[in-house]
């Protein structure tokens, strides 16, 4: 166990800096995380132990990091929301895979000021300090963020996010035949 | 607050950027109306746009050479081209990754053809892990008996960790001397700033020589519990942290921080007050060369 726990640790060390306070209840999420996979059956011995209990370590240092840049979040409640199962099943993993390649093809469609603008809308800065630091008045910037509201749900196929929706992903298609 | 101001500040309701005496309104407004709960949903899809970023298992197969499945290269590549922060964190998983050679046990090399074998007991393997992890996990940490397992080799790492202790044996060893000429920085919050009658100077300039500089942070309501502090570049990366500052008799924030974490450049400090609103700094540093 001490070898594990020092293979975690060496792991997770190039994050220590990044995710600060929290190094502790991170080392512990690895752990859990490690005992859940392990206990799944996941690891099948065709990678090393020790590669395996390495790439679950930095996935789940990734995972804790972005929680940590999210932290600032304040999602109005909404009890429609889907949870993540803890063990998606493969069309679970199908849909999520769908689901990012059409993000990430939306995300390329958008204007690069769209998402400069965005990126620090969602780190929790307030219009105020946007127009401070841009010189860009209030009024212009909530209109600017707007119109890339639009643009974003555009680029995702529409209103209904047809790009989001595993049955069509006609709008995935015609991003990535552009792409 | 009618649709249209309530639509435009909807990105930000979902950011928590938006200014506490109007997340109220908002809400209040979407709650009543459907049409903005409309574009709420809207705006939360567009939040999913961009604040899309490769899957942590991606960043994971490209740090090992893998092909970054299951997403296409191609897209991936151009992803991280764009986004600073993806990039970053495959920078990271790879030193993770480079960490892994360095770490090799000492033990008697398997025979290669002995490896196949490796599957026969990796289930077992797997169960005692399963029940060790879960022990460890949940117990308190207490001494172990009996002898003591072989230590990793990490000469690479080892290697850092001593050039980083020289630099901050170094470090401290300036910061035991003197520190005279000290330069000292008042901040205002960024927008209480902006309500003063005369725009005030963002711009802070740092003499030549200095090593530390003391930042006193004005806060007009300072919350008595411990905060957490983060300067921030430009890029919105934390490139210094701290936790537990409270206030000083004056009411303000008081910190030092190394003038090398501050080159030219625009930052954000923001503190955090425990159950309180965020305070944000907005700055310019530059340094003089005299």
């Amino acid at each position: 166990m001490r070898l594990v726990d020092t293979w975690i640790a060496c792991a997770a060390a190039p994050f220590r800096r990044r995710v600060a306070s929290d190094w502790p209840d991170l080392l512990q999420e690895i752990r859990l995380e490690l005992l859940r996979v392990l206990g799944q059956g996941q690891w099948r011995a065709e990678a090393r132990l020790k590669t395996y209990v390495w790439r679950v370590a930095a996935h789940s240092c990734i995972d804790a990091w972005r929680r940590q840049r999210r932290r600032p979040l304040q999602e109005p409640a909404d009890a429609d929301m889907e949870v993540a199962a803890d063990d998606p099943s493969p069309l679970d993993r199908l849909v999520a895979d769908s689901r990012h390649r059409a993000l990430l093809l939306a995300l390329e469609a958008v204007p690069g000021e769209c998402r400069d603008l965005w990126r620090r809308i969602l780190r929790g800065e307030s219009y105020r300090d946007i127009s401070l630091d841009t010189g860009v008045a209030e009024g212009a910037l909530r209109v600017r963020a707007h119109r890339c509201r639009k643009k974003a749900v555009d680029a995702l196929g529409g209103p209904s996010g047809a790009a989001l929706d595993p049955k069509s992903g006609n709008a995935a298609r015609a991003a990535d035949a552009r792409g | 607050m009618n649709c249209n101001e309530a639509e435009e500040r909807l990105p930000w309701l979902l950011g928590g950027g938006l200014p506490a005496d109007e997340v109220g309104a908002v809400r209040e407004h979407v709650a009543a109306c459907a049409a903005c709960r409309q574009a709420l949903d809207q705006t939360r899809k567009a939040a999913d746009v961009f604040d899309a970023h490769l899957p942590a298992s991606v960043l994971t197969d490209l740090a090992w050479d893998g092909p970054g499945a299951p997403l296409p290269p191609e897209l991936a590549r151009r992803h991280l081209e764009s986004c600073a922060e993806c990039a970053e964190e495959l920078e990271l998983v790879r030193q993770s990754r480079a960490l892994e050679g360095a770490t090799g046990l000492v033990r008697p090399a398997l025979p290669v053809r002995a490896r196949p074998r490796f599957a026969h007991w990796a289930a077992p393997l797997a169960a005692g892990l399963v029940i060790g992890l879960g022990w460890g996990a949940l117990r308190e940490a207490r001494p172990t008996a009996g002898p003591p397992s072989p230590e990793p080799r990490m000469p690479a790492e080892l290697q850092r960790l001593r050039d980083e202790n020289t630099a901050l044996q170094a470090q401290l060893g300036e910061a035991r001397a003197p520190q005279v000429n000290l330069p000292v920085l008042e901040l205002f919050p960024a927008d209480a700033a902006r309500r003063s009658a005369e725009p005030r100077e963002d711009e802070v300039v740092i003499p030549g020589g200095a090593r530390l500089v003391a930042v006193l942070l004005g806060a007009e309501a300072a919350a008595d519990r411990p905060a957490s502090i983060e300067l921030r570049d430009q890029g919105g990366r934390i490139v210094w942290s701290g936790s537990g500052l409270k206030p000083g008799a004056q009411g303000a924030y008081a910190v030092a921080i190394p003038v090398s974490l501050m080159p030219d450049g625009r930052y954000t400090v923001v503190v955090q007050p425990q159950g309180a609103r965020a305070i944000r700094y907005a700055l310019r540093v530059r340094h003089s060369t005299r």
